[in-house]
């Protein structure tokens, strides 16, 4: 059977150039698979359809694909995932033509190239399905920030966080079910001897998911990025699951994060309703935009708050781990914490902030409010908006913010009396 | 000081809905190309603008391959230009000019500029060695060898040059962290630090829209940083899709009936007159200059075979909800609101069953799209009429 392109791949690039996603399948070699298709991914950047291909251009602009994700591998063939933004659909046609050339080129005798299928759960499902969440998420120490224009350094997490979480994960797994995995698009069962490996194998994905359980009563995942910024998430619950359950999983978060403590910069679980929470870019919209900030400004969000995890908190959470910076900011606040907050000195100068009972952080619970604007207000030093915390960045650099610079002048020849 | 000519104000959502629900108009004659190509003013070699169509960035169609008002619907570019829209009026009283020049601190298709000359074909860079245990990142330069992609990403929207913001299929929303981590990094790397931005996630943005064909889509913010996703009516989470449904309906009948007294601030805005009453309808942005009583009038119609519910969110976080009893009339309510604080907020009406709860935080379901309520959008053509006052 040689090199194949699914008949239906064309039809669906065409449904959505915007994301496709793209796998080979029981290729005859699987690292030669893998390889050719890095190497189509150079071809695919380039493809262009001229500058009069799209309104607004001038000569010189090129019309191609606006991102092209890593290769990223599974068991059932490595995936490669293009927005072609606003390129025209006849040239994202010729797609699965430069993955099949290079295939041959590199040996393949036998693959299929088609639109990936879906073996197993993804982060979507779980964003979209799991219910009733108690979400841990770990912040690896932020590595130095380096002057603009340099390429920063990448976070790394030691590998024990990937030991507890898959040992963690496990204690979901029920008799004769598997442990599932997800790297991008593309969800596939794993040996659970195999767990951590996936997290070191999935480096080139930019992200992990592992997961297990059922999604009524007793879901568990971890999810983890990998970038200048890694964070480490787990999450544990499901639909069904009482009260005291969820409690139960809290607590064996607090175990898991005291055991971590020592290496993490910031640390924070909370209770939610969806495990949409666990996603990295998560965040509630009364802490987004509260009345007192200022017009067009928000609360830091996820990415700054994980880029400045030394200093910054995401909010007020029930439990939280913070880290000397924090403490700097803090002051004397926590050496006479108000009613209801617990003070714990961890490892390596960390300290545990545990305010009112597990219970109140239930969705809904009614002290839940009371104890969220306790938690604020003791953490208020650490909480920034968007711009105090970019402005704190460029302060960490010794650089100018150049998005303060002065706007330019309109373009030459504007005629604001033709503006229609 | 900015300040706005006379003649030029109908209300930004008298323009979003003819617009969007009427999305097969025929392209307005004699439209100057506003969106020149320009280079990001603060990066070191970075180019923005251009991709979308200008009759599409002016909302006066739905963007369509081509420009036109006909030809095959291009949903993700007419959802980012829908967003830049909302997002400019935010910041700026945009009448019937839309977006134009002076509008700086607002990009999209912002990424690096083709060297000049290149040659596709033997542009092939030598990818640098790896330093020892230093993983790829989610751009993922390196290809076997020697051979490393162009340099060609490009982020839908950028917000006065440091928030950026991607613009998404639903279906496909599971790649957004990572492409906006890439466009991060690689920003970086040109001297330019751009995170997510928040602010149409804080408001709760969602906007309808109709393509040539009749069919309904929404595109709307989640929870989720920096994302804003597009998708059929039909397959749109329903939170979203009340979000979305409910204004169309509601909007209807309350064009022309809502009022808002807005009070002006000496020197500044000024077809901003005290007391002078001026449209505004759902979803809408909405300026509250100072913590004062503003007073609302509601419209909605009713059903003859069942109850509904009007909710309005005020956009600061709370809300009113009114009872429309069965009936074959129109009911109109009135209330007043004492906002707490200044700002410019996003509120909408939705009209709903009973018992329907909106949470939107949450993602339970609340009600399937199929039964969220939606206009007849002809129905608009009688709602967009503009405030004589303007």
């Amino acid at each position: 059977m040689p090199v194949r392109v699914d008949p239906g791949l064309g039809r669906r690039i065409r449904e959505n150039p915007g994301g496709i996603a793209l796998q080979v399948q029981g290729a005859s070699d699987a690292d030669a698979a893998a390889d050719a298709l890095r190497i189509a991914r150079s071809d695919i950047s380039r493809l262009d359809g001229g500058w009069e291909s799209a309104a607004g251009l001038s000569p010189g602009d090129s019309n191609g694909p606006t991102y092209l994700s890593p290769v990223v591998p599974s068991p059932t063939g490595p995936v490669i995932y293009v927005d072609g933004g606003s390129t025209p659909v006849s040239v994202l046609e010729t797609i699965p033509g430069l993955v099949s050339r290079r295939l041959r080129d590199a040996g393949v005798q036998e693959a299929l190239i088609a639109w990936t299928s879906d073996q197993g759960p993804t982060t979507q499902t779980l964003y979209d399905e799991g219910r009733r969440a108690v979400v841990l998420r770990l912040y690896a120490p932020p590595p130095p920030l380096v002057p603009l224009g340099q390429r920063q350094p990448l976070a790394r997490a030691p590998a024990t966080w990937y030991e507890e979480a898959v040992g963690w994960v496990r204690g979901a797994l029920g008799e004769d079910e598997l442990l599932w995995a997800a790297a991008g698009p593309v969800g596939y069962p794993v040996p659970v001897s195999d767990a951590v490996k996936h997290f070191e194998r999935s480096r080139r994905a930019g992200s992990a998911l592992l997961m297990a359980g059922d999604m009524a009563s007793r879901l568990r995942a971890a999810d983890t990025s990998f970038a200048w910024h890694q964070t480490l998430t787990l999450g544990g619950g499901g639909a069904q699951t009482s009260d005291e359950d969820l409690v139960a999983v809290a607590e064996s978060l607090v175990e898991l994060a005291r055991r971590l403590a020592p290496s993490v910069s910031y640390a924070h679980i909370d209770i939610q309703q969806s495990f949409h929470a666990m996603s990295r870019s998560y965040m509630v919209v009364d802490r987004l935009r509260p009345p007192q900030y200022p017009d067009f400004d928000t609360a830091a969000t996820p990415d700054q708050v994980q880029l400045l995890s030394a200093d910054l908190v995401q909010d007020g959470f029930g439990y939280q781990i913070l880290g000397p910076g924090h403490l700097g900011r803090l002051g004397d606040r926590l050496s006479r914490p108000p009613e209801d907050v617990r003070v714990r000195e961890l490892e390596r100068d960390r300290i545990e902030v545990t305010v009112g009972e597990i219970e109140w952080w239930l969705p809904d619970h009614p002290q839940r409010s009371h104890a969220q604007a306790i938690a604020r207000r003791l953490l208020a030093p650490c909480l920034h908006t968007s711009s105090e915390a970019r402005a704190l960045y460029f302060k960490k650099i010794g650089q100018e913010d150049p998005s303060l610079m002065t706007s330019p002048a309109p373009p030459k020849g504007y005629d604001p009396d033709r503006s229609g | 000081m900015r300040t706005r000519r006379r003649g030029r104000c109908p209300t930004l959502i008298a323009a979003l809905a003819f617009s969007l629900v009427l999305g097969g108009l025929p392209p307005a004659e004699g439209l100057v190309n506003l969106y020149r190509r320009k280079d990001f003013p603060a990066g070191q070699s970075l180019r923005t603008w251009g991709y979308l169509h200008d009759h599409c960035l002016q909302l006066a169609v739905v963007c369509n391959v081509g420009g036109g008002a006909d030809g095959v619907l291009r949903p993700e570019a007419t959802a980012q230009s829908i967003a830049i829209w909302v997002l400019a009026a935010l910041r700026f009283d945009l009448g019937t000019s839309g977006v134009g020049p002076g509008f700086t601190t607002l990009d999209w298709e912002v990424g690096p500029r083709r060297a000049s000359g290149t040659n596709p074909d033997t542009a092939l860079a030598t990818n640098p060695a790896e330093p020892p245990g230093e993983p790829a990142d989610q751009c993922d330069p390196a290809a076997p060898g020697g051979v490393e992609p162009e340099d060609k990403w490009r982020i839908d929207i950028v917000v006065e040059r440091a928030r950026h913001i991607e613009v998404k299929n639903y279906a496909n929303r599971s790649m957004v962290a990572n492409q906006l981590l890439c466009y991060t990094t690689r920003a970086l790397e040109k001297g330019l630090l751009i995170t997510t931005d928040g602010q149409l996630n804080a408001l709760l943005y969602a906007v309808p829209f109709v393509d040539n064909l009749g069919n309904v889509w929404c595109t709307w913010a989640p929870s989720d940083a920096g994302h804003v996703y597009f998708a059929p009516m039909a397959v749109t989470p329903s939170d979203a899709a009340v979000r979305c449904g409910g204004p169309v309906l509601a909007a209807a009948a309350v064009t022309q009936k809502m009022k808002e007294k807005v009070e002006a601030i000496p020197g500044m805005d000024s077809e901003y007159v005290k007391g002078k009453v001026r449209p505004a309808v759902t979803p809408a942005y909405r300026r509250i200059f100072r913590a004062a009583p503003t007073d609302y009038v509601v419209s909605a119609p009713q059903r003859p075979d069942r109850r509904q519910e009007l909710r309005f969110d005020f956009g600061d976080g709370t809300s009113t909800t009114i009872n429309v009893p069965a009936g074959v009339g129109v009911l109109n309510s009135t209330f007043t609101k004492s906002f707490g604080s200044v700002g410019r907020f996003i509120q909408r009406a939705t009209l709903t069953e009973p018992n329907v709860v909106l949470s939107p935080q949450s993602e339970e379901p609340l009600q399937s799209a199929q039964t969220a309520q939606m206009a007849d959008p002809l129905v608009f053509e009688a709602a967009t009429d503009v405030d004589p006052t303007c």
